[in-house]
């Protein structure tokens, strides 16, 4: 890592540091009124909750670099002993997060209600690494890392115990992962698609409140997915959530500045439907009671590595390659191992951003490490790579036989309703150019990993155990019956 | 031991009270400036607030009592922290052995409320009542009757009319709470600062100018009121009290607002890096001199600064050149400073040495500001009447005072109104 790019945020100053409290705005010039609203104007004037033998002071005039808070490391300066609550920590996300947070020298809180275990055991499905409870899970954490992570059990959905928790903690970052993340479920019947915009969308909405009562300098990430774009067929670029400044929009003659608006959106399933809700939710909240968030757009997620969570397999996060809780790669290399063909959806020409689980661990922690001034709302596309499914189908295949494995490839009836044919151009520039992120994990190594992984004979066992699990059977229509074949083969060498 | 009454009307000219007195808007202060002596008085340098009320309050200048402005730089950074009692180093004479129960309300520079003898309410500025209230369980009250420090100054956004409002509730409230403590005990010293007539000063001083303004009558009314409130505070008090009256500086009409850092940026002598919001932390290296509110001069010094190249050799030519400059510099064909004095030869006492190195007295009808955000040279500001280093008032009536000087000063007051106290101290 160089050392710009581990320095991100060192000019950041107090005005975005969570520790920082707005005490109001004075006019010295006419001596010293003051205006206690945060959108009037005048000299900005703060308190520090962790030095306030400062007194009242001006935020711009402490940057991140040159505060005795703010540590380096190297995913650029930290705010020593941050408190950062994770919500859904149990989750493939969430605990590779606690751990390197913590690992970092924050202090880690977690919630989370355990569902995801229940939702995939119901399934019929299971983590291909064994995890263990979160109890263990902790327990691990503190013998193998040496950290310390404060879990409850909590449901989101659960305002008061949210709430008290929140008061509690008084964290100075908030990420937001406690989300039913599948597309196929939220599709699956009318109980698991409102189940999904309950949780997704109320609980989220839930939560903005949580912060502004209890915790309003709260840096709030929000965990987004690529899919709230979809893909438009007229080819506009992704932008990151917001239009560019020297956007313009033509019609009948006449231009409008689009500059800072929120671009369109065109969720592909409720669940993409549920993530755009919280996106407007938060986008909101943000403007209504000055809150602060980064709304991460995140392609999709592959990869099971961390630093933190190879120091010991009691660590591991879990993973999921089933239809419903499994993402694309990680699916196919668990179809390559046990010698089931890949399985494409149509065509196989869909283009999708993805990114390592590796990677997107270290966008997160530079996010957290850079919060947002008050008010602010930003996105970023969290993306590393944009392949189509194709594409990877053929690379997993390509690796594969590295490890012995003479792979197939099966294109099925596509059981989504989406275009298989699209331009696909992301903008992803914010994480590299703002927030110093330089990727740590390619394609082909990430999935060498996995492979090496998932051949491990009890890993190997839970892949075959529930083999039933990996074809897809959730049409988008609502109508049953087993997709059709539309073609195997092997691709070339 | 004579008992005390200081009142504090913020930003009021010896010259307008007289006037006021005069001409029937005040009359109980008629009465009042016919019992004692009232005579001109010399601010603080610069003239600020903060500064000339910890003066009053202490009998030091700013270099013994370390409040130079509003705003300072922390020792050794560029950290732009506000002067609050934590940074105010003097004592006031409440705080004084055997100064005896005070009762301290809405004095400047006095946030956070520090522990003392009696109670305290600080003055501006003072952004959470919660800390401002010594002793601590007064504060409930306070908020029942919505106590405010100050003015909610985004109202002029709103108009003068709902300004001024804001500004008679403000002082109702402090009237309130002052009457209200005033009855619990037999205090040895009181002092109560009104500071709405300072805020209207700044705001409504064109239409005090002006007769013709529909705010003429409006800007009278309020220091009608204000002498209102004076005759109810004289109603309580006695002879044997010694009464004071003190405006920590005078005031005038405002034309412009120059920022005088843009001065310094455009002539070479100051430079930031790009930043949304500039503060003295993006001050590059090769920056020679910056500014602070008003119109105080920090040469960037080696050794006081962490970027700071400006060294000892270099700093009194430094000095003569920007003294030069400012005196000569026009702003659309404006003087705008009309004299430049040195810290050293303005300030003593043990803070002398954090003191500006030049201090710029403005031109005319000019005001100075520092502001580090270099957009604007001549400022948008609905502010249009500004403070003076002269004609604030001092008045005192009493049977225990001392002389008062010809040349009197803010630092002068409790010379006057405690001699016997101050000479103990000295004495000590």
């Amino acid at each position: 890592m160089s050392e710009t790019s581990s320095c991100h945020n060192a000019g950041q100053t107090c005005w975005s540091c969570p520790a920082v409290e707005f005490k109001g705005h004075v006019d010295f010039r006419a001596c010293g009124q003051a205006a206690f609203r945060k959108a009037a104007q005048g000299q900005l004037v703060v308190e520090c909750r962790r030095r306030p033998e400062i007194g009242y002071f001006d935020p711009m005039s402490i940057t991140y670099e040159s505060c005795s808070e703010w540590k380096k490391t190297e995913n650029g300066y930290l705010l020593d002993g941050m408190r950062v609550l994770i919500l859904g920590m149990d989750g493939y996300l969430g605990w590779p997060l606690a751990l390197k947070l913590a690992k970092l020298g924050c202090k880690v809180y977690g919630i989370d209600n355990m569902l995801r275990r229940k939702l995939v055991a119901e399934r019929g499905a299971q983590s291909v690494t064994p995890i263990q409870s979160m109890q263990d899970r902790i327990e691990a954490a503190r013998k193998h890392l040496g950290v310390d992570i404060e879990f409850r059990e909590i449901d989101l959905m659960d305002r008061d115990a949210l709430f008290a928790f929140i008061k509690e903690v008084q964290p100075e970052s908030i990420v937001q992962f406690a989300e039913i993340p599948s597309a196929p479920y939220s599709m699956a019947d009318v109980d698991k698609a409102v189940a999904t915009i309950n949780n997704n969308v109320v609980g989220t909405l839930g939560l903005l409140f949580g912060v502004r009562d209890h915790a309003p300098d709260a840096s709030i990430i929000k965990l987004g997915t690529m899919g709230e774009y979809g893909s438009p067929l007229t080819g506009r670029p992704l932008f990151e959530g917001l239009f560019p400044g020297d956007a313009v929009l033509q019609y009948k003659g006449q231009e409008w500045s689009l500059g800072g608006e929120l671009t369109p959106r065109d969720p592909v399933s409720f669940y993409h439907v549920s993530k755009v809700q919280g996106t407007f939710s938060v986008y909101e909240a943000c403007k209504y009671w000055w809150l602060r968030s980064y709304d991460v757009m995140q392609g999709v997620i592959y990869g099971n590595y961390s630093d933190e969570l190879v120091a010991h397999s009691d660590l591991n996060t879990r993973f999921d390659i089933d239809e419903w809780w499994g993402t694309v790669v990680n699916r196919f290399v668990a179809q390559a191992i046990i010698g089931m063909p890949l399985t494409i959806y149509g065509s196989g020409n869909q283009m999708r951003g993805y990114i390592t689980l590796r990677d997107a661990m270290q966008c997160i922690t530079r996010l957290i490490a850079a919060p947002p001034e008050p008010g602010q709302y930003d996105v970023v596309n969290q993306v590393t790579d944009v392949f189509s499914v194709m594409q990877i189908a053929k690379m997993v295949a390509q690796i594969g036989r590295e490890f012995g494995l003479d792979v197939e490839v099966q294109r099925i009836e596509n059981p989504r309703v989406e275009a298989e044919e699209h331009p696909y151009e992301v903008i992803h520039e914010k994480l590299t150019d703002r927030f110093g992120f330089q990727s740590e994990s390619a394609f082909a190594d990430e999935v060498r990993h996995l492979f090496r992984v998932l051949s491990q004979p009890e890993a190997r066992n839970r892949i075959l155990a529930q083999r039933d699990t990996l074809f897809p059977k959730t049409r988008w229509s609502g109508e049953h019956g087993k997709l059709a074949v539309l073609e195997t083969w092997k691709p070339a060498a | 031991m004579p008992k005390l009454f200081l009142l504090g009307i913020d930003g009021l000219p010896r010259w307008m009270w007289q006037q006021f007195a005069d001409s029937g808007v005040m009359p109980h202060s008629r009465s009042l400036l016919s019992s004692g002596t009232l005579v001109p008085m010399k601010s603080s340098l610069p003239e600020v607030s903060s500064a000339a009320w910890a003066s009053i309050v202490t009998g030091e200048n700013s270099g013994g009592h370390n409040v130079f402005g509003f705003t300072d730089l922390i020792d050794g950074s560029y950290t732009l922290a506000f002067t609050s009692s934590r940074t105010f180093r003097a004592k006031p004479f409440w705080a004084h052995e055997g100064a005896g129960p005070s009762l301290i309300m809405n004095v400047p520079q006095t946030y956070p409320a520090q522990p003392m003898q009696g109670m305290l309410v600080s003055g501006f500025v003072a952004l959470d009542l919660r800390r401002a209230v010594h002793p601590p369980e007064e504060l409930e009250w306070l908020q029942s009757i919505n106590y405010a420090v100050d003015a909610d100054m985004s109202l002029v956004e709103k108009g003068k009319r709902v300004f001024v409002e804001e500004l008679h509730r403000v002082m109702a409230a402090r009237c309130q709470a002052l009457h209200h403590h005033w009855n619990r005990q037999p205090w040895q010293n009181m002092m109560f600062v009104l500071t709405g007539t300072d805020r209207l000063n700044h705001y409504l001083w064109e239409d005090y100018e002006d007769q013709s303004s529909p705010f003429h009558q409006t800007f009278l009314d309020y220091y009608h009121e204000v002498d209102v409130q004076i005759g109810r505070i004289l109603e309580r008090l006695d002879d044997n009290v010694t009464i004071a009256a003190v405006s920590d500086h005078g005031f005038a009409r405002q034309s412009c607002s120059v920022n005088v850092n843009c001065l310094l940026a455009q002539a070479g002598y100051l430079a930031l890096k790009p930043s949304d919001r500039p503060s003295y932390i993006d001050m590059l290296p090769e920056t020679r001199a910056f500014a602070m509110d008003p119109g105080r001069i920090y040469l960037h010094r080696e050794g006081r600064y962490p970027k700071g190249l400006v060294t000892g050799d270099s700093a009194e030519t430094l000095m003569q050149e920007l003294t030069r400059f400012f005196l000569d510099v026009r702003v659309s064909g404006m003087p705008v400073v009309s004299e430049v004095k040195r810290g050293k030869d303005v300030y003593s006492g043990p803070f002398a040495h954090r003191a500006p190195d030049l201090i710029l007295m403005p031109a005319g009808d000019v005001a100075l500001s520092g502001r580090m955000n270099l957009s604007e040279l001549v400022e948008q500001t609905r502010i249009n009447g500004k403070h003076t280093f002269t004609e604030s008032s001092f008045f005192v009536r009493g049977n225990n005072i001392g002389q008062i000087p010809s040349d009197m000063k803010v630092e002068n007051v409790l010379d006057v109104i405690q001699p016997k106290q101050v000479a103990s101290r000295r004495a000590a």
